[in-house]
């Protein structure tokens, strides 16, 4: 079976403004009806609601985090002393490497059989690391592992000021 | 019914539509239910949102599947009635039917 893209546009909305991490299993059920005919009109339509439904909450969430880790940021300057230039570098690698992790996490998860959440998690502190070399300054192992665990704190926050629970229990 | 657990109209929809589906179900079949029934297209981001509010009440209960290549390596989540739900149900029928015999005129068109 030839497998067709969802319109381009309405994934991308569904991902970043955090729909895919809110409710995972709504958007695999999008993609495995829009895989069995439905049309883009229709995906369009169940975007929408999703949004109406679940973009409020994760925007407050997503804004507090996104807040929480500019701290991190300024915070990691006093330990690494670098150039402003560093932070508008290390975003573009960030957002050089979003579509690549990406398709690399859908790829992966089901043959770890992990929540595609989980390895976009893994991923994205893959990409902060990146981010932190990108400061182009020496730094010790225990300055590097002490940022990754400000920026796990930073990136728990959205989470606790998110109004819907992450993960299901049975 | 139970104390301070009153459903609204596509709570409602939603609890029957998986009573209906009997085996666990996930938010695909249960839409399609809905639609089918209903004739109306059930947005599956309402339909989600229902049935979080319904495990709220532990009225359903749920679980993550196994992701799958053709849904994007993302999992199904499936939900099934609980026996809270199901009393729930009943509950609420027999409301609803002993107040739908209390209207004739009503029931006159509808036969």
């Amino acid at each position: 079976m030839t497998k067709r893209r969802p319109p381009a546009l309405a994934a991308w909305l569904l991902k970043r403004l955090g729909i895919a991490d809110a409710n995972e299993p709504l958007v695999g059920d999008l993609t495995e009806e829009f895989q069995n005919g439905r049309s883009a009109s229709w995906y369009w339509r169940q975007t929408a609601s999703a949004l109406r439904r679940y973009v409020g909450p994760r925007s407050v969430s997503a804004l507090v985090g996104w807040t929480a880790q500019l701290a991190v940021v300024l915070a990691m300057r006093q330990f690494t002393p670098t150039s402003w230039v560093a932070l508008p570098v290390g975003a573009a690698i960030l957002i050089l490497l979003n579509p690549a992790l990406g398709r690399f996490t859908k790829r992966a998860a089901p043959r770890l059989r992990l929540p595609v959440s989980a390895l976009d998690d893994f991923s994205y502190y893959l990409a902060n690391y990146l981010l932190i070399a990108s400061f182009l300054v020496p730094m010790k192992v225990t300055t590097v592992l002490l940022c990754e665990v400000l920026w796990f704190i930073a990136r728990q926050v959205a989470w606790v000021f998110s109004c819907r629970p992450r993960h299901i229990a049975n | 019914m139970a104390r301070g657990s009153s459903l609204g109209e596509f709570e409602l929809m939603v609890l029957l539509a998986l009573i209906r589906l009997e085996d666990e179900a996930y938010g695909v079949p249960i839409a399609r239910e809905i639609e089918q029934c209903a004739g109306r297209e059930a947005a599956l981001g309402s339909v989600y949102a229902a049935l979080e509010r319904l495990e709220s009440k532990g009225l359903v209960s749920s679980r993550l599947g196994d992701p799958t290549a053709e849904r994007g390596g993302r999992a199904k989540r499936f939900f099934k009635v609980t026996d809270l739900g199901l009393s729930e149900a009943r509950a609420i029928r027999r409301a609803l039917t002993s107040l739908w015999n209390g209207i004739p005129k009503l029931r006159e068109q509808m036969s």
